[in-house]
């Protein structure tokens, strides 16, 4: 019993792994044609230039050199002092540029307002201490903390994203795939009858797809 | 620069971090309308799949308040992107350029301090804003008089909400999201959260509207709660979070103080708000919607 479950576990876990590639199931077909991605890209460059020079004429800068430009709005260069706090660019130090991971998918940010996770946040709490150590008094001080503050979050960040991600998506394919099956019952035969062919003997090891259809049946 | 001119080849310049303890802002006028924008730049790593997704729904997100063009809100003009290398994209927005903020408003203010009236329209236009961005599920999560803007007119403008997001693209879960001093007792234990604590920070502005000075200025977590305490009380052994490690036991045993200690000028109105805003339980804590309607904002001829 036990070891015929165990081979058509692995089996599922396997093409759900493969799932996302689309490549190596089955089911997989290439609808559109190859893509040429070096075409892709080129079309994609070109698009971000033309609509970087869009906003550059909207608002006569350059915002890629960072230089005003003749035009209906007069820009001039101010110290930051003399404007709050909030338009300065606090992240423009070069620390930054040594954390690159920036490649992870932020599951968090849609649910801004949602109650965060209480673990974790606890498994930050060095981080939080050495940021949170000197107090700002006064905005210039608090600039620094807000570099600190911005790298003890990158920092910690590399660690939980990984973490993160990687248990989420088998979770969420197999959630999906039970509830989606348990609605299917036409598509469900095909899957209990491939599930027949690889497992003869199924008995109490049916899988969960199966479970519902049997219910429903 | 004077150590580089000195020893010569000891040190030689490596980044430029910006024009000294501070950088430069561009700063524009339309000279159709007369209108001020300034520039806010960040810059966000990519990879080959570009702009991470989390700053694509940030700026969306920012974009999509901003079509309510919302008073209390700080317009958000335009959001340019320019790639500056495979690896790195610049994203430069485009806000209003309001001249100062609360910090230096407040630090304007002449001597008796700002008028009751006044305080009454500046937090009357703060929950406003804060009630807004609260119900289109937006935490600001770390109002501080620096990011609450004050137009010449007296305007209030929150700025900064979501932008912190953009500038790490991941502060989602760092508890350093909001400032010690204007940090709830949730965010400080490191509890879960959610819109109570911006109402907290906003406690604790308008205690700071009063006098003129922060209402607890901690100089670390426990430094904050400690202060903390002292005013509200220590909270109860059910009152206190299950889900934190910092025990209760920490805490010496207090009794609520007087606020009126603490904040003297406030009126009996104003302290029951200001009491019902720094309500050690997020969940008792008053809602920015409800704080609008509190009896401190009923219009009663104020002696000022």
């Amino acid at each position: 019993m036990a070891n015929v479950e165990i081979p058509s576990l692995l089996e599922r876990h396997a093409a759900r792994r493969t799932f996302p590639l689309l490549a190596r199931t089955k089911v997989c077909r290439n609808l559109f044609g190859p893509v040429d991605h070096d075409e892709l890209n080129c079309e994609m460059k070109k698009q971000l230039q033309e609509i970087s020079e869009r906003d550059q004429s909207r608002w006569n800068f350059n915002f890629e050199k960072n230089l005003p430009l003749p035009g209906s709005y007069e820009w001039e260069e101010i110290l930051g002092q003399s404007v709050p706090s909030f338009y300065q660019d606090s992240v423009h130090n070069g620390r930054v540029r040594t954390v690159s991971l920036f490649n992870v998918k932020d599951a968090e940010s849609t649910s801004e307002c949602e109650y965060k996770n209480a673990s974790a946040l606890r498994k930050t709490a060095e981080e939080v201490q050495c940021s949170a150590d000197a107090p700002d008094r006064s905005s210039d001080v608090n600039q620094e903390n807000h570099s600190d503050a911005f790298n003890a979050g990158l920092r910690r960040l590399s660690n939980e994203c990984h973490r993160r991600k990687r248990p989420s998506v088998p979770e969420s394919l197999r959630i999906n795939s039970t509830q989606i099956t348990e609605f299917f019952p036409k598509r469900k035969k095909t899957i209990d009858s491939k599930q027949a062919e690889c497992t003869p003997k199924t008995g109490s090891s049916i899988p969960i797809e199966v479970t519902p259809h049997k219910r429903i049946r | 620069m004077a150590m580089t001119q000195e020893s010569g080849i000891q040190y030689e310049p490596v980044a430029e971090i910006g024009g000294g303890a501070y950088g430069t802002v561009y700063k524009a006028r339309d000279k159709q309308s007369g209108q001020f924008v300034a520039l806010k730049s960040v810059r966000v790593q990519t990879d080959q799949e570009g702009l991470p997704l989390s700053t694509v729904r940030e700026v969306a997100l920012l974009r999509r308040l901003e079509q309510f063009d919302h008073p209390n809100i700080v317009k958000l003009m335009d959001v340019c992107a320019t790639l500056r290398t495979d690896q790195e994209t610049k994203v430069t927005l485009v806000f209003e350029h309001v001249d100062q903020d609360l910090k230096t408003y407040l630090e304007k203010a002449p001597p008796p301090g700002l008028p009751v009236s006044r305080i009454k329209d500046l937090m009357r236009q703060l929950l406003c804003g804060l009630s807004f961005l609260h119900s289109h599920r937006v935490l600001h999560r770390d109002l501080k008089p620096e990011n609450i803007l004050v137009t010449s007119r007296g305007q209030v403008k929150l700025a900064d909400f979501g932008l912190a997001r953009i500038y790490s693209c991941h502060m989602a879960l760092t508890p350093v999201v909001v400032t010690l001093w204007y940090r709830s007792p949730e965010v400080l234990l490191q509890s879960t959260y959610a819109t109570p604590v911006d109402i907290w920070s906003t406690g604790c502005i308008f205690a700071e509207m009063f006098r003129c000075k922060p209402l607890f200025c901690g100089e670390s977590e426990v430094d904050q709660l400690t202060k903390i305490f002292s005013v509200i009380g220590l909270p109860s052994e059910d009152e206190w979070p299950t889900d934190v490690t910092l025990s209760r036991q920490n805490f010496c045993p207090q009794s609520p103080q007087p606020i009126t200690d603490s904040v003297p000028e406030i009126s009996e109105e104003g302290a029951d708000l200001l009491l019902k805003m720094l309500t050690f339980d997020p969940l008792r804590r008053i809602s920015a919607l409800s704080a609008q309607e509190h009896r401190f904002f009923s219009d009663q001829p104020d002696n000022s």
